[in-house]
């Protein structure tokens, strides 16, 4: 085993305070994982980088946080590794009240991933298409100048 | 003067038997004729109202504006939006002027 | 007067570290449709929602604002919120103001391009009407309509047909709410439940005071998914740019764009789908027509045609399908399946994905019996991976 990052953000606003996150972390450190744990996930990325942590950061990545919706792309980015991403936020740690079911729930969330890292791949990062589209589209417009129909 | 329909414009509303032009036109003076394209039937019943030139939806009517307000080039072009109209005015001399109209069509 | 409540997400601090959330809520309280602006820390937390739901009813609104993430991240939060609270589903507008705005832009663009688009979507709450219909498909106000019969020509699921009264009928179970015979629409009666042209003529109203050149985007499904992507990624773009949501570049009514001209708006944009590659089987095809129609009447107008363009993003953005053509058995299934037109038979009678129309969907594999088509961002093997770690938890 080993050779996965995991990293799991266990922001109070986002999981709660139900979750022992410390429990966890110790059941993945015995089988081997790397793993870190982020109080706030979003403020140290929120500049645009992300200081790896890791001894090896290029190794595959678990992410255990929120949705892929809120962010998939943006992390993909950041970590710049083959990243999954395990939701623990809206499809566990909010729908469940029970405490014992939240934390089984989460950490076989985080196996789930674990098992499933190893088909994630380096994706290539997008072209800036509409960027370029969009430059040469203004300047056309900066030459015609403003619509005269501007009152 | 007589609506002028640009035929490589017009579509004739896709051949429907009643064009918007004629379910528009206050005189019921538009028509399809053979080829499928609209013409005013009777150009010397037209009060240049541009009820056609403002529905037409591919923009194919142009109304000629009468001599004693302005030859050649002289132009009107209406376009309209949801609630309001924007004219085109140009003058005898090539001037462009522009308004926006509020109209009340909600 | 409709009573309109503002909710500024701050994403846990994602989107108001990247613009200046003081001065948004400064200039717009003066707006005498707002009775509330409420920044929530995250909107979509259980405990974001109950401050909405709070301040909902204890000002008694009947329109929401919800300025926050992309509608395709969180849209059905915000429509699960509202059912709740009674609001009509009309009547909420989701201000995408995190992946189009606050992750592209500088700080300072940001926060007034945030406050143009904030202002759009309220003029868009504030013109829309409450509608209790539950019929989901496209609607056509028979007071106005006159029976042009457009709409059954340009309708690509020929869900429209003539009723007894003469009046174009839509027959829900066919209409995919594509939009398109929105767009031909010449006196643009037709709507949709969350598309109608006189809400987006009211939102180009909140252009004005915009930094020039104002340029509106009207982006269709795939095209605002891919300027999100954009977002994600971080590639930035000119903040002059303002996205308008729309189902289909088939469904932007040329009426609209008049009024955006007459608005003073400088250019639009309608993005979309490379030619093949539409959804709507033929919405970017009449879209190009009536671009083409309405260059045309721009030049009349002695303005220049570039002011309406079209461009179409994303060809390739999305890894394509790749058949196999060793175990492909060449029985088509794919080629009929494939919703975006992308496979295609070669001369040797090989199939063969077309990168850049391939969206990645995997309907093409699901469909293939031989198991010949390899989804390279979700394989077989994960999935089998997937239901065998299911299975050991």
């Amino acid at each position: 085993m080993g050779k996965i990052n995991i990293i799991i953000c266990t922001n109070i606003h986002c999981q709660g305070s139900k979750i022992n996150f410390l429990e966890i972390k110790e059941v993945l450190e015995k089988d081997g994982y790397e793993v870190v744990l982020h109080s706030n996930f979003c403020d140290e990325i929120k500049r645009g980088f992300y200081p790896s942590p890791f001894n090896n950061c290029k190794l595959p990545t678990v992410f255990a946080g929120c949705s892929p919706c809120v962010m998939e792309g943006k992390l993909k980015k950041l970590l710049n590794c083959p990243v999954e991403i395990v939701n623990i936020r809206e499809q566990c740690a909010w729908i469940y009240n029970n405490v014992e079911e939240v934390n089984k729930t989460c950490q076989n969330k985080i196996f789930f991933g674990i098992k499933q890292v190893k088909y994630a791949r380096i994706e290539s990062q997008p072209e800036n298409v509409l960027g370029k589209k969009l430059k040469g589209y203004i300047s056309l417009m900066e030459k015609y100048g403003p619509n005269p129909f501007k009152m | 003067m007589p609506p002028k329909v640009d035929i490589t414009k017009c579509d004739g509303c896709r051949a429907e038997e009643e064009p918007l032009c004629d379910q528009i036109c206050p005189g019921n003076l538009m028509r399809l004729n053979e080829q499928g394209k609209a013409e005013c039937r009777s150009s010397r019943d037209c009060w240049d109202c541009m009820s056609c030139t403002k529905i037409c939806p591919q923009g194919a009517i142009e109304t000629r504006l009468p001599y004693q307000l302005g030859y050649y080039p002289a132009k009107l072009i209406p376009k309209v939006g949801t609630d309001k109209i924007m004219w085109t005015c140009v003058d005898i001399n090539g001037k462009v002027e522009r308004y926006v109209i509020k109209t009340r069509n909600n | 007067m409709s009573r309109a409540g503002v909710v500024l997400c701050r994403c846990n601090t994602l989107i108001d570290s990247k613009m200046d959330f003081n001065t948004i809520e400064r200039r717009l309280q003066k707006h005498k449709n707002i009775v509330f602006i409420q920044r929530v820390n995250m909107a979509c937390s259980p405990a974001g929602k109950q401050i909405i739901e709070e301040m909902a009813s204890l000002h008694g609104i009947d329109s929401l604002v919800a300025v926050a993430c992309s509608p395709l991240a969180k849209g059905s939060v915000f429509k699960d919120l509202t059912r709740k609270l009674g609001i009509d589903k009309n009547m909420l507008e989701i201000v995408n103001i995190r992946e189009q705005c606050a992750w592209v832009h500088e700080y300072d663009d940001a926060t007034s391009k945030g406050l143009t688009l904030i202002n759009m979507g309220i003029n868009r709450v504030v013109k829309a009407q409450p509608d209790s219909t539950t019929i989901n498909c496209a609607m056509i106000n028979k007071i106005k309509c006159d029976k042009c019969k457009r709409c059954l020509e340009e309708c690509p699921n020929r869900a429209i047909s003539i009723n007894d009264d003469g009046y174009p009928a839509v027959n829900p179970d066919l209409c995919q709410r594509c939009g398109v015979c929105i767009g031909g629409c010449p006196l643009a009666v037709i709507s949709l439940p969350d598309f109608k042209v006189d809400e987006i003529s009211a939102m180009l109203k909140g252009a004005s005071g915009a930094k020039s050149p104002f340029i509106v985007g009207f982006f269709c499904d795939f095209a605002y998914e891919e300027a999100d992507k954009m977002g994600q990624a971080g590639s930035a773009y000119s903040p002059n740019l303002h996205i308008i949501r729309v189902p289909c570049t088939g469904a932007v009514n040329m009426i609209t764009v008049n009024d955006a001209i007459a608005e003073g708006v400088d250019g639009v944009l309608i993005a979309g789908c490379d030619a093949s590659q539409c959804k709507r089987k033929r919405g970017n095809e009449v879209a190009r027509y009536r671009i083409e129609n309405f260059q045309k009447s721009l030049e009349e107008q002695f303005l220049e045609k570039e002011r309406l363009s079209y461009v179409s993003l994303g060809e390739g953005l999305k890894e394509a399908s790749i058949i196999n053509d060793d175990k492909c058995n060449r029985c088509g299934a794919c080629q009929q399946v494939c919703p975006y037109g992308a496979i295609k038979q070669q001369d040797e009678g090989k199939f063969q994905v077309y990168y850049k129309a391939c969206r990645s969907c995997g309907i093409c594999a699901a469909a293939c019996k031989p198991g010949a088509i390899l989804v390279p961002v979700c394989p077989d093997k994960k999935i089998m991976n997937a239901i065998d770690a299911a299975l050991a938890i």
